[in-house]
């Protein structure tokens, strides 16, 4: 409420004070009208009774390695939710606030949260506007708000369209049109420094010293080298899968080790091993056997696979399905060596499954998500027994993130 | 009291019958499986969720894994054989057709493409899936169909990408889709 007797006016006399006067006057209505914190006066005392109990603002504990992210576009809705989990019991910390079919990307060590989304200024038409918000994953609070060129490629929500790099200092997100590039971000000045021409090429994995790599349409990837100004050097590996050895489109990939996992839709999985000096493709890995494969196993969801470090496990989601129906939820899981391709385990998980992700601590957590059920189901990774539910998550949420370390 | 009427003649004749013919400890055995047959068959695995989207929405003919079969009678149902690539809503459940887009939105001029056999004439056509753009996302007859589908490193076969490049007002906004004939596929 306005005090009109302020007393920066008492007292003072002539043209001067009252033009002071009214400035103030004016700076206070501005701060009325701008200041959140106010609480009409209509309200009266019962309104702003004082309480008996303390009230306060939740702080969620800090981010260890079974913090687990759920984010939900809703489809393809306006506005998105990222669900913040303390995955040890499943709890709901908090949510984040997200644009239109926003990019999700964890720290490597958790410290912090990126969130690249686009709104518009009058709901679905109008400016269109694209940013990239800093979560602190304590407080859930904006640590930085960042304008970017309104260029971020708006697909079904995917996976390292976007990616922070492996020091966290920069982020690269991908531009589709007018033509293909990539964007770079430097977090540290908290300020977008160029879009980098690239050819046809899709996805991001960083590594070291300001690399990162991309799978580019004819099965090859193509290694990027950048500087702090986007001034780049490009050369292509090898082809390393054929044409007709179609690439699911939510690979895995550690930025600490530079590990790089991806299935096909009949599951055999690609392996390669990048870095500065180029990329090392493992031997690929065929997760069923013959008589797998003839009972129409292969592997089917959104995020479908997953990878655990110090175990050197690759999880896989999968169901016997016929062809091209890829994108459907499965309800088992198949763990392999991830050198050997040697099978460890089969879980059954008795819920139909969109996206899978594995905690990386010792005692590893399976986090699995449906869409259809609005559910995060938790797992013992090794046994396969469940363990927790969280339910009620939105619209339909479709993608789990953990951090890398 | 009443006297036996016909009716209940007619019952008592039935169970002395049944009667004599019927061991009681079978009887009771076969009831007894009837029964406990009766209260296991929602634990089967089968897949529901066809019957939990019709419960729950008016789209019909979601796809299963069990793959996509086409029909050529119901446009606005998933399994309408033009939507065997769709991923999304169609326009012919949003005030749109199969080849317009509902009013106040605009039409995207590129798209992704499918071959989609049309089990009416045995024939099988390229389709042009077009997005309708510049409104919230329609959200009728959602239907994710993956006939034909490739990865997003594909983009003209992907149905992932928000098609409204050049819509009207650079709209990137999804509101549904349609399904024109591009051509016979060769």
């Amino acid at each position: 409420m306005t005090n009109f007797d302020h007393p920066s006016m008492i007292g003072h006399s002539g043209r001067g004070a009252r033009l002071a006067g009214r400035l103030a006057m004016a700076a206070l209505l501005v701060s009325a009208f701008s200041a959140q914190a106010e609480v009409p006066g209509q309200l009266g005392a019962l309104g702003t009774a004082k309480l008996q109990e303390e009230t306060s603002i939740q702080k969620a504990p800090p981010s260890d390695s079974k913090r687990v992210y759920v984010m939900d576009p809703g489809h393809f809705q306006m506005t998105s939710t990222v669900y913040t989990i303390d995955g040890k019991n499943t709890k709901l910390l908090g949510m984040v606030d997200a644009g239109k079919l926003p990019h999700v990307m964890v720290a490597g060590d958790g410290k912090f949260l990126a969130v690249a989304s686009t709104m518009y200024s009058r709901v679905a038409r109008g400016k269109r506007d694209d940013y990239l918000e800093i979560v602190d994953p304590q407080t859930l609070e904006i640590k930085a708000d960042i304008d970017i060129p309104e260029g971020r490629f708006l697909t079904g929500v995917l996976e390292r369209l976007a990616a922070l790099s492996v020091d966290d200092k920069h982020l690269l997100f991908q531009q589709f049109a007018p033509s293909p590039g990539v964007g770079l971000v430097d977090l540290e000045s908290k300020s977008f420094v160029k879009v980098m021409d690239v050819p046809d090429c899709y996805h991001i994995f960083p590594t070291a010293k300001q690399n990162f790599f991309m799978h580019c349409r004819d099965g090859s990837l193509l290694q990027v080298s950048y500087d702090n100004k986007g001034n780049t050097k490009q050369k292509p590996t090898k082809v390393f899968h054929a044409e007709n050895e179609y690439l699911l489109n939510n690979p895995f990939y550690s930025n600490s080790i530079n590990r790089l996992a991806w299935p096909t839709y009949e599951g055999k999985v690609f392996q390669a091993k990048l870095s500065e000096s180029g990329a090392e493709f493992l031997k690929p890995i065929e997760v069923f056997t013959d008589k797998e494969k003839a009972d129409k196993w292969r592997p089917g969801g959104w995020m479908t696979i997953a990878y655990h470090k110090g175990r050197n496990e690759l999880y896989l989601l999968a169901d016997q399905r016929e062809k091209w129906t890829h994108k459907l939820p499965s309800r088992f899981v198949f763990v392999v060596d991830a050198t050997s391709g040697k099978r460890l385990r089969k879980l059954e998980l008795k819920h139909e499954i969109d996206s899978i992700a594995v905690s990386q601590d010792g005692s590893p957590y399976l986090y699995a998500v449906s869409a259809e059920a609005k559910s995060l189901f938790t797992f013992d990774a090794v046994s396969g027994k469940q363990l927790g539910t969280l339910d009620e998550l939105g619209r339909a949420p479709s993608m789990v993130f953990v951090a890398d370390k | 009291m009443k006297n036996n009427s016909g009716f209940d003649s007619k019952i008592e004749k039935l169970a002395r019958v049944t009667a004599s013919k019927t061991g009681r400890r079978g009887f009771i055995g076969k009831l007894g499986g009837f029964l406990v047959g009766s209260a296991l068959l929602p634990l089967l695995p089968v897949d529901r969720r066809g019957r939990l989207n019709e419960a729950q929405a008016a789209t019909t003919g979601n796809l299963t894994r069990s793959g996509f079969k086409p029909q050529d009678k119901d446009p606005k149902a998933c399994d309408y054989w033009r939507h065997c690539s769709i991923d999304g809503n169609l326009c012919d459940c949003c005030g749109g057709t199969l080849t317009s887009c509902p009013p106040g939105s605009s039409l995207s001029p590129s798209s992704w493409v499918a071959s989609c056999y049309n089990p009416g004439d045995q024939q099988t056509y390229l389709i042009a899936y077009r997005d309708c753009c510049g409104k919230q996302t329609c959200g009728r007859c959602s239907c994710v169909n993956t006939q034909g589908e490739l990865p997003i490193y594909r983009p003209e076969f992907s149905n992932d990408i928000v098609w409204c490049f050049g819509a009207d007002n650079d709209a990137m906004t999804y509101h549904c889709t349609i399904s024109p004939v591009v051509g016979k596929a060769s």
